[in-house]
């Protein structure tokens, strides 16, 4: 019955979605683009795709950084419109898949006001899908007080709940003779993967508490599944990028990174979770996920963490064979009507698309021979379903 | 005083109908235009919604889908023509039916005469009303399938343009269900018009 009245609300932001998914660039296409000699002919190219838009006020030698901008306020202005035709349930779930790319935005500031980099560059430079009004009141108070940043400013953000719970739970780690000292430089001390990493898993678990509880059976369907997938692809990558790294040197600090980085939903969650805690090695990684899925086809060809010094442009890294597994997960969730997943998955295959883009903007800047393996690099979304 | 023993098969007054009747008694007392009017208010009503609900669920995905993909605003009206073809079938029935309800001239003063036209009248009455259901009700069902196959179709042809055909088939399986409605609706009440003078025997 759900695809009976699933019209009535979300019936014409659906429509749309499938409407854009048409104006995804094709294999031809990407072949076109590997052949541009420079960046002009890939500005024409793209003008005649479904970006013509968005790229004609730039002159033709377009910097690769306001290239990305351009194809991204693109990708934001469309979404603000869906943003805007939505009711309901539906509004409130963009909103949360926006939320995201607020966190990014939120580190990327503070990062840079760390650095003492100017805010109005910092702000030119935001994401434009994780725009916030709030986003201007963001900025160091005196004596490089970075709690009070954490406790007083970012409070009033709509992603304010995670920092607060990020908060409780890094004080509760320190130990117990704490003083407001060591509270601070533990604040600035801290690596931004790290606060970034944290936020995006909590953000993850809330959203799929929300998914659980607010939405109907055929959009569950879609989306819980994939919400598993990137949880257990964050959590096989925590681990992963955990084993032999020089900033971990006790077992007790793997593990407790681990513990606090691992998204507690998906397939992996409960029943290997002591296992791969324990894991040091590839090989003890993938005993740990043999149970699930295929995860251990993708962990077969996975290079050793341990060897990380001897990667190069040519070796095919983890993030590489998961990302392409995602986007297959990703292209498959359109085949159904009546489900939120498209909006999901739309998003993140716009958003490769991007990446792809860029990637081989930077390609041909740089005049790279052909036969550069780096420009196999990318991954083409729908390529999968044989078109 | 015929009117007063319209319906009434044992000729029984106030005092009896309170005593005596039973449920059965008291059913059979519904007037027989009461049943027809209504079937004819089920067959046009049922009808419009099945066709409404279509044409609102089809009409939002069009309607979205032509943003992005402008080329297939035309051919898909066909979806919409399919939903209000279900309606149509509903307005031709009531016109049908209701063409067979009439007045009964001259009534006869015995009971038994009053009795055997009231027998007819029943007939008629509840051949009206259940025509009216069947109708209806498949053209109910017809119209949401139709509605919610023809968004579907709208949705893969901005996708995939050669699908288009393809799905049409599917609803074009879809609207013959009204249509077997009708035909049935038509055979059912074929023979039950209301009587102008009442049958002797």
């Amino acid at each position: 019955m759900d695809l009976c009245v699933f019209g009535v609300d979300d019936g014409y932001a659906e429509a749309i979605i499938r409407g854009l998914r048409a104006s995804f660039l094709t294999e031809a296409q990407y072949q076109q683009m590997k052949n541009c000699a420079s960046i002009p002919e890939l500005k024409s190219f793209l003008e005649e795709t479904d970006y013509q838009n968005c790229l004609q006020a730039d002159n033709p030698q377009i910097p690769t950084s306001i290239l990305r901008q351009r194809l991204k306020k693109k990708l934001a202005d469309e979404f603000e419109y869906i943003e805007a035709q939505s009711t309901g349930i539906l509004t409130k779930y963009l909103f949360h898949l926006r939320c995201r790319f607020m966190i990014d935005n939120v580190v990327n500031m503070i990062e840079g006001l760390k650095n003492k980099i100017d805010i109005e560059i910092l702000l030119s430079n935001i994401d434009p899908l994780g725009w916030f009004p709030e986003i201007k009141n963001i900025k160091v108070l005196e004596g490089d007080d970075y709690s009070s940043l954490y406790r007083d400013v970012l409070i009033d953000t709509p992603i304010g709940v995670y920092f607060m719970k990020f908060l409780e739970e890094s004080i509760e780690n320190l130990h117990e003779n704490r003083t407001l000292n060591d509270i601070q430089n533990l604040f600035r001390e801290m690596k931004p993967e790290y606060i970034r990493t944290s936020l995006k898993k909590m953000w993850l678990e809330d959203f799929y508490s929300f998914c659980e509880s607010e939405l109907m059976p055929t959009s569950q369907e879609a989306l819980l599944e994939l919400l598993k997938f990137e949880a257990d692809f964050k959590t096989v990558q925590v681990i992963y990028n955990s084993i032999g790294n020089r900033d971990l040197n006790t077992a007790a600090k793997i593990i407790t990174t681990r513990k606090q980085l691992c998204p507690t939903i998906g397939n992996l969650y409960p029943d290997c979770e002591k296992v791969y805690l324990q894991a040091m090695t590839l090989d003890a990684l993938r005993e740990a996920v043999k149970g699930c899925d295929n995860y251990r086809d993708l962990l077969k060809d996975a290079p050793d963490p341990l060897k990380r010094e001897e990667f190069n442009v040519q070796t095919k890294t983890l993030d590489d064979i998961m990302y392409d597994d995602e986007c297959r997960r990703y292209a498959l969730s359109f085949d159904g009507q009546g489900s939120y997943g498209v909006f999901y998955a739309y998003l993140k295959l716009k958003e490769q698309e991007i990446r792809n883009i860029i990637w081989l903007a930077e390609m041909i800047s740089r005049k790279l021979a052909k036969n550069h393996p780096g420009w196999k690099k990318i991954i083409i979304p729908f390529s999968h379903l044989g078109k | 005083m015929s009117q007063q023993i319209w319906g009434n098969p044992q000729g029984w007054d106030a005092a009896e109908w309170q005593s005596d009747a039973t449920w059965a008694d008291r059913f059979m007392y519904i007037d027989p235009y009461f049943w027809s009017y209504f079937g004819v208010a089920l067959a046009l009503a049922t009808s419009i919604i099945g066709a409404s609900w279509g044409i609102f669920v089809t009409g939002v995905s069009l309607l979205g889908s032509t943003v992005k993909a402008p080329r297939i605003r035309s051919k898909n009206l066909i979806s919409v023509i399919f939903c209000e073809a279900v309606a149509i079938y509903g307005v031709i029935m009531a016109i049908i039916m209701i063409g067979k309800i009439g007045p009964i001239e001259d009534i006869p003063t015995d009971q038994n005469g009053i009795n055997l036209c009231y027998t007819y009248a029943l007939y008629c009455g509840y051949s009206l009303f259940w025509t009216g259901v069947s109708v209806g009700l498949s053209n109910l069902i017809c119209g949401i399938a139709v509605g919610v196959t023809g968004s579907g179709c709208a949705i893969s042809d901005a996708q995939t343009p050669e699908t288009f055909v393809k799905i049409l088939v599917v609803e074009i399986f879809g609207s013959a269900l009204g249509l077997f409605g009708v035909i049935v609706g038509i055979i059912q009440c074929s023979g039950a018009t209301f009587p102008k003078v009442c049958p002797t025997s």
